[in-house]
């Protein structure tokens, strides 16, 4: 028997827990060869500005221990290609669909926020303040609980679609910069984005990245990411969506236990593109040997 | 996707010849395409390794898929220790290949960078289109398939850095040379197909600007999925970026910024 998967994050109810992360799965298209997509809790897609961007220079990711450092750049093909061309596909399929966006200042959120409400096929919005790899916005307004709490806010109050907002670990206490965001009106926190790193050529004493700092992710980040979790789960009653180095169903389920509501897979994607049938089986089957029910295990730490 | 390995031999030095049975119905690699192979449970290495197709043919009626590579880390070096009778982790194939549809083609390589375009020799050598095949090297170890390549009827010239094979000297002083013999009508119908280390496709560009002759390259940045997801190994064109693994790994020589930092 399969167990109940379903769970609620805000107003946005999805079948099961297990996402995609924005920036490792394309638009979601790129996706189908490897499963059914529609079989996903829901699927995050790249990160959309209002005008299509280019992105940074090469050289852009380098390979780290169980991680990878990236600075892609939030290159992307902007939002009315998006809504041309990427979502009337991933409506026919009937996948669910949240989009994460991204500006340089608050009128950018605001408008983005605006034009994305009320478009059929799209489920959520997920905020992203929390990227390293752009000179403005991004990590810099993720890093200040008052800059968070008035970018959510504006963006908040631009549309009526489930908010998620996906902060940086790049901070001193993640609590804070949570409850700035909770307070403005968001209904689910994704956590965590990649923590910054570096990594250099030693031969060539050159840095392995041409913006010289970037993005790590991967399992080498999954400690940090649960403690994260953990302690925005004790501090404030929001859903969390549990991000960082899942690369199976008992990553996942740490994840779970931890408090989240729900996970998102990225850089697996890379290497494994339909792990995530694997990690969604493995929660399933969990469940059942354990013989609870998903609601009871989220945020079940025993101490 | 899990392929069957039916035989693995060392070519010289550190180079390997990695032979898997293709799936029956799957659609045959294309030349120029690469997969993305892994031999490590775990999380070390992290990403899947691209290796450019070295060789498809059939066999008895199947479909034989062949790897060059050299042993250059953990997985070529779980690579080269595989058997026949066990199996490959794999994906692809990936990626847009050669063109072939010039009067005469020309095959410029260095080092592993051969591996993609033998593959291309195989294929003109069944539509019975003219070769070349200018090989270049370290020294004479790091010459590779010169022989099947001439049985395949490339004529083959070779240069070794240190003249162990060869002439002495670059593999594009060959071809220079070679392009300086040719009318100007004849260069008209000569494509220029190019894999090796950056340099000498920057090489490879500037003399097919200069004699005004097409080449095609192939590029080869680090990669993390192969398949468009992470935006990674973006190579610069004028006016921005182009994805190597999506829009390549093979390019117009003169669709790419050569003189990017």
């Amino acid at each position: 028997m399969t167990p109940d998967l379903k769970v609620r994050i805000g107003a946005l109810e999805l079948p099961n827990p297990v996402l995609l992360a924005s920036g490792t799965c394309g638009y979601g298209l790129e996706m189908i060869p490897h499963g059914n997509i529609a079989g996903l809790g829901a699927v995050v897609v790249k990160g959309l500005s209002l005008l299509p961007s280019k992105g940074n220079p090469p050289p852009r990711i380098v390979e780290t221990p169980s991680g990878m450092l990236n600075s892609i750049g939030l290159e992307n093909i902007g939002l009315d290609a998006f809504l041309a061309d990427k979502l009337p596909k991933l409506r026919r399929i009937g996948a669910r669909v949240i989009v994460n966006f991204y500006g340089g200042c608050r009128d950018d959120y605001r408008e983005l926020a605006a034009r994305l409400d009320g478009v059929e096929g799209i489920h959520a919005l997920e905020m992203n303040i929390s990227c390293p790899n752009v000179e403005r916005g991004g990590v810099l307004i993720g890093q200040e609980p008052e800059e968070v709490y008035k970018t959510v806010a504006a963006v908040r109050g631009a549309t009526r679609l489930p908010l998620l907002v996906k902060l940086t670990p790049n901070v001193t206490d993640i609590r804070l910069t949570a409850r700035a965001a909770a307070e403005a009106g968001a209904d689910g926190l994704t956590l965590i984005n990649t923590l910054q790193g570096m990594a250099i050529d030693v031969e060539t004493r050159r840095p392995a990245l041409a913006r010289i700092v970037g993005g790590l992710s991967g399992p080498a980040i999954r400690p940090v990411a649960v403690r994260m979790v953990w302690q925005v789960r004790q501090a404030l009653a929001i859903p969390i969506i549990g991000c960082g180095g899942i690369w199976t169903a008992r990553d996942a389920l740490e994840f779970l236990i931890a408090g989240a509501t729900a996970v998102q897979l990225g850089t697996v994607n890379f290497t494994h593109p339909d792990r995530w049938v694997d990690v969604l089986a493995g929660i399933a089957s969990y469940l059942v040997r354990h013989n609870i029910s998903i609601t009871d295990l989220i945020g079940s730490l025993e101490r | 996707m899990l392929l069957n390995i039916r035989a693995n031999r060392r070519l010289a030095e550190d180079f390997h010849l990695l032979e898997l049975a293709w799936p029956t119905g799957m659609a045959e690699p294309q030349p120029g395409q690469f997969v993305m192979v892994r031999t490590r449970e775990g999380t070390d290495p992290l990403w899947r390794r691209p290796l450019g197709v070295h060789d498809v043919r059939r066999v008895r009626g199947a479909v034989v898929l062949s790897l060059l590579f050299q042993v250059v880390g953990p997985t070529t070096r779980d690579l080269s220790a595989l058997a026949a009778g066990g199996t490959l982790d794999l994906l692809g194939p990936h990626g847009r290949g050669f063109k072939l549809d010039a009067a005469e083609q020309w095959l410029v390589s260095g080092g592993r960078g051969v591996a993609p375009l033998f593959y291309v020799a195989r294929r003109l050598h069944r539509a019975g289109v003219p070769c070349r095949a200018f090989l270049g090297g370290r020294s004479a170890g790091h010459i590779l398939r010169e022989n099947d390549l001439g049985r395949l009827g490339c004529r083959v010239e070779v240069a070794t850095d240190d003249g162990s094979r060869g002439r002495r000297g670059l593999v594009t002083d060959l071809l220079e040379r070679a392009l300086a013999r040719l009318s100007a009508r004849r260069r008209a119908g000569v494509m220029l197909l190019a894999c090796g280390p950056h340099g000498m496709l920057k090489a490879v560009a500037g003399i097919a600007a200069a004699k005004e002759v097409a080449a095609q390259v192939s590029v080869d940045p680090l990669m993390a999925c192969g398949r468009g997801l992470c935006l990674g190994c973006t190579v610069s064109a004028p006016g921005g970026y182009r994805l190597a693994c999506q829009h390549g790994p093979v390019f117009n020589a003169r669709d790419l910024d050569w003189n990017a930092k």
